[in-house]
């Protein structure tokens, strides 16, 4: 016999939110790099291919050959029922083409994501799973 | 800058949700956005106790943290903040569990959301329930300021210390600007005091500047306020960078015309950020059209207009050269 439980859940389809979020929300990449943790406020834009760059300031730019792995966030909101947030994780590496957005004070990576999470708290609900 | 620096000080007293980075013994960073109140100069974040941030944190001190001020609008720069991660598998203070509710249920743009999401606040309860709760106690070590590249500096959401009234005068101003420009009214308005201006009638810190325009090749005059600090004459585009005035300024190599009664030939040299603020400062309390237009209240510290400065461009008034 099946047994269902209840629990109560935050999480979300990527897709909506991540179209919500491209107007507003703020994007920062983590990762590691000689053991030391690095953390980075990026300009996150999808291609018409979806294709993810990230923008990072010049002067603050990693070495850009394989970059990873590397966590992506993209978030937004202050008050509790408004906080929402896409988190990818991935590797980054040079870019081969043109960035979406050229912009002489940056320079680009594309990101390859290899797992996505979504989560908006506005969303909260009960869900039913199976044990 | 050290953790003591006022603008970390502007930074952590306007930052409501911070981006946490920790690393996990295997060395996988982790990226998590979580609230975050000030106590005795440590930052305290809650979280569930079977968080990836938590179990890293715990593992590897090592704390890396990004914090946007985003409560004074969205300044050119972002604050990265190094720090040392304590945590406890437990809430915080009452008083720290207190700020936490006032800044994301109860302060009024929060508490918009709250009642607009009553239905759910039973479901929010369960959801607590269903994990233990965490505190990750940071304390600071060094900081950075990094520009921001995100190329969204420009929306001036928000207000330092917004005064309380004025706000029909305020949006008028804005309505006047909007878009960054002066439509058909504002430059109306403008041609008036600019007249005004340069015949001495209008108040001593109001004067024309007067420009060769780097299209047209014609004089073009604009009313500005001139800032006083420490004995130099400073111009300031309320408007940012993106702004005729500044783009002729720049074209003509700095050189304009000063029109208060007399004409003065001038050099205008562009100050570097670092050094704007207090001159930002001086200006806002003395321009009270402008203020509409700046994310920072005049009365703020200095730290805020250093947050803002990339902004607004500053122009020190020279004797002009041969």
């Amino acid at each position: 016999m099946l047994l269902c439980v209840s629990r109560v859940t935050q999480r979300v389809e990527p897709e909506p939110l991540i179209a919500a979020l491209a107007a507003g929300g703020r994007a920062a990449i983590a990762f590691a790099r000689d053991g030391a943790l690095e953390l980075l406020p990026v300009r996150h834009r999808r291609d018409g291919g979806g294709r993810h760059w990230l923008g990072i300031a010049r002067e603050d730019a990693p070495p850009a050959a394989g970059l990873g792995p590397v966590v992506l966030v993209l978030d937004a909101g202050r008050a509790w029922f408004e906080l929402r947030a896409v988190t990818w994780r991935g590797h980054a590496h040079a870019p081969v083409g043109n960035p979406p957005e050229p912009d002489d004070e940056l320079a680009w990576l594309v990101f390859e994501p290899s797992g996505v999470i979504a989560w908006d708290y506005g969303q909260l609900r009960e869900e039913r799973a199976p044990t | 800058v050290t953790p003591d620096d006022p603008i970390v000080r502007f930074f952590l007293e306007h930052s409501r949700v911070l981006r946490l980075a920790t690393l996990s013994p295997a060395g996988r960073p982790a990226l998590t956005p979580l609230w975050f109140v000030m106590e005795g100069g440590r930052l305290l974040a809650t979280t569930g106790r079977a968080t990836l941030a938590a179990r890293n944190a715990a593992a590897d001190p090592r704390v890396v943290l990004l914090l946007d001020a985003e409560a004074a609008g969205r300044s050119a720069h972002v604050l990265r903040l190094h720090g040392r991660a304590t945590v406890h598998g437990a809430l915080p203070s009452w008083r720290a569990l207190a700020r936490l509710a006032w800044r994301h249920y109860a302060a009024p743009p929060a508490l918009r959301a709250e009642l607009a999401h009553a239905g759910q606040w039973s479901l929010r309860r369960r959801y607590y329930a269903q994990s233990e709760g965490a505190t990750i106690t940071i304390e600071p070590d060094r900081a950075e300021l990094l520009r921001r590249p995100d190329g969204s500096a420009t929306s001036r959401r928000g207000v330092v210390h917004a005064p309380g009234g004025a706000t029909v005068y305020r949006d008028l101003k804005r309505w006047l600007y909007r878009g960054n420009r002066p439509h058909a009214l504002a430059r109306a308005l403008n041609r008036g005091w600019a007249i005004a201006g340069a015949r001495g009638l209008a108040p001593d810190h109001l004067v024309t500047l007067e420009v060769r325009g780097r299209r047209s090749g014609r004089t073009i005059s604009f009313p500005l306020v001139m800032a006083v600090v420490d004995g130099d004459r400073f111009l300031v585009s309320m408007l940012g960078a993106d702004v005729n005035w500044v783009r002729n300024v720049k074209a003509a190599g700095g050189r304009a015309l000063l029109r208060h009664g007399r004409s003065e030939s001038v050099r205008l040299e562009e100050l570097p950020p670092e050094r704007r603020a207090p001159v930002l400062k001086a200006y806002l309390q003395r321009a009270p059209g402008a203020r509409p237009h700046v994310a920072v209240d005049k009365d703020a510290p200095l730290a805020a207009f250093a947050a803002i400065a990339a902004e607004i461009p500053v122009f020190r008034v020279l004797p002009s050269t041969p």
